[in-house]
């Protein structure tokens, strides 16, 4: 079929009159507002439930790396492959994120009332596959805390991660990983008990990565832990034996009372009569021989003792 | 009552727990010791001009015959073992090495199977050839204060004596074997505590306690045969450093004709040209 070319002026419509003109304004106008601003509105929420890939919904902002609250310089920025990286990259942010109010997207990110960390950090539940493991959380001192409103309190999330998570049952290479990183995951709170986990074959073995000795958790328990003074505790004086037995067969309360060095280690040489004696001599020696400190800093000898 | 069940003055049951501070406390002190010696040993023999007499003058001891390649053998494999044992155990009991508990525990295993099997070796060779020099005699105990005295600086002569000085053939003959056999015994029954220490779990309270105590005994007869090896190598240093360096097969041993050292009484020849 032949193409007939029309030249562009010849193809022109004809002008209107002015009164046309702004009655078509005017219409264009209404429809815009009758029809488009809804459905933007309407448009917009549908996106923060895409997925990751393709730094769609969420990370169109929370991928910028530069992002931050103003206010308190809270790094928002989320690792794109960071996420593609966890178990859950599949999972749409709101999943977890329930507190989100796609509706209202503007009004959930400026002035929200809800502690969207917290409910985020406990939102595994929503899955069944973690709904044993919320059970017993639910009744350890970490889980009575949380629900009791203590903000310090930890949820899954401070353990296991949030947006980097990785399967622990599925990834060996993980596993031993998270195995190792007992500071992070326990040591952030109980900083104390961290630096006290101190003897010989459980601590200090466990801090240069052997990867037979026991992390907190393997004596304390995880999901289920409770403090010492509690009966149920793994710790529980009526339940170390059973606790160390895992590792030490035969074990028995008088073996279990073998664990006071286990965090008392670096207590019980303080308290050693020979290393108190040691100090004091050392102390001695250098009043007597080398002068005190004071004497030491200002070049002066050391006064003598009446 | 069980060993781990004694309780201390506040009816806290830790004695085992307060050992085991203790054991490094002990251990430390013994390494200071064999330090000591070896501080002693040095001065002592600048100062009354050994150390010029032996290493100068090479006024060496004489030694009557050859010693033979396979004593010499079993004794290079028995230090390098033991060093390796040694090395492997406090950085197992003292961990510094990221990662490294597992293999210096199969360091560990070799080189105790090694020493096992020299020991055994050298058992059988002592019963075959050589038990009558780790014998002590009656003129060995009453030539005892003399030797002491030599090593502590208090005299000059050195008693003429056989292969061995009494305090060598306690050393040899008696520390090092049953400190050796403790070792393994502890060491196997860290190995399989409920085979090896079953029969002693109803008085140490149970199997994982016994293990516990074998643990404290490992390490303090580990560090009892580091302090004793110490003054040995010192000794041996500088009593006679060719010997020393004949052992390990640097140098060839010159043996000098025997001169009747079982015949005569052990104070009327001096041993040690240098000893008057």
């Amino acid at each position: 079929m032949a193409i007939q070319l029309i030249p562009r002026q010849l193809n022109r419509p004809a002008p209107m009159r002015t009164s046309a003109r702004l009655s078509g304004l005017v219409a264009l106008a209404t429809g815009f507002f009758f029809c488009l601003v809804p459905a933007i509105a309407q448009a917009a929420p549908v996106d923060f439930t895409i997925g990751i890939p393709g730094k769609t919904g969420c990370l169109v902002c929370h991928g910028d790396p530069k992002l931050t609250e103003v206010k308190s310089k809270k790094v928002l920025y989320i690792s794109e492959s960071v996420m593609l990286g966890s178990v859950h990259k599949d999972v749409p942010c709101t999943k977890c994120h329930t507190d989100f109010d796609s509706a209202m997207a503007t009004q959930s990110h400026q002035g929200k009332n809800t502690d969207s960390k917290k409910i985020a950090g406990l939102s595994c539940k929503n899955c069944h596959e973690h709904a044993a493991q919320l059970k017993v959380y639910d009744k350890s001192t970490h889980g009575r805390l949380a629900m009791g409103g203590d903000d310090k309190a930890p949820t899954c999330a401070d353990c296991h991660g949030s947006h980097e998570i990785k399967s622990l049952k599925k990834n060996k290479a993980y596993r031993a990983e998270f195995r190792m990183n007992a500071k992070q995951v326990c040591g952030k709170c109980h900083q104390k008990y961290y630096a006290s986990y101190n003897d010989y074959y459980h601590g200090r073995a466990y801090k240069t990565g052997a990867a037979d000795a026991p992390a907190c958790w393997d004596c304390h328990g995880a999901h289920e832990i409770l403090p010492a003074d509690q009966t149920e505790s793994k710790v529980a004086k009526g339940n170390l034996a059973k606790t160390c037995g895992t590792c030490h067969p035969d074990s028995r309360a008088g073996f279990a009372n073998f664990g006071a060095l286990i965090h008392g280690r670096d207590t019980m040489l303080g308290k050693n009569l020979l290393i108190k004696y040691k100090d004091k001599l050392l102390t001695w020696f250098g009043d007597t021989f080398l002068g005190s400190k004071e004497a030491a800093a200002s070049g002066k000898p050391a006064a003598a003792k009446p | 009552m069980a060993l781990a069940d004694i309780e201390d003055k506040d009816g806290n049951r830790i004695m085992l727990a307060e050992i085991n501070v203790w054991a490094d406390i002990i251990a430390t002190l013994m390494v200071a010791v064999g330090l000591g010696f070896w501080a002693f040993q040095i001065i002592g023999n600048f100062a009354t001009g050994r150390m010029k007499r032996k290493f100068i003058g090479k006024q060496w001891p004489h030694h009557d015959a050859i010693v033979p390649p396979l004593p010499k053998i079993m004794h290079g494999v028995h230090v390098t073992s033991m060093i390796a044992l040694w090395i492997t155990g406090l950085l197992i009991r003292f961990p510094v090495i990221v990662n490294g508990r597992t293999p210096l525990k199969y360091i560990h295993f070799v080189a105790m199977y090694a020493v096992i099997i020299i020991f055994v070796m050298r058992l059988q060779y002592a019963f075959a050839r050589d038990s009558k020099e780790f014998a002590i005699t009656l003129k060995d105990i009453k030539n005892s204060p003399r030797v002491l005295g030599y090593y502590m600086f208090l005299g000059k002569a050195y008693p003429h004596l056989m292969k061995y000085n009494v305090m060598q053939k306690m050393t040899y003959g008696l520390l090092f074997p049953i400190f050796l056999t403790v070792m393994a015994f502890t060491g196997f029954g860290l190995m399989w505590p409920k085979t090896v220490l079953g029969f002693l779990a109803p008085l140490a309270g149970g199997v994982a306690a016994a293990a516990a105590w074998a643990r404290v005994v490992h390490y303090l007869s580990a560090m009892f045969l580091l302090m004793f090896t110490m003054i040995h190598v010192c000794l041996s240093f500088i009593e006679d450093y060719p010997a020393l360096l004949m052992f390990f097969g640097l140098t060839k041993q010159e043996a000098h004709a025997p001169h009747g050292h079982t015949t005569h009484p052990p104070t009327t020849e001096p041993a040690r040209p240098y000893a008057n």
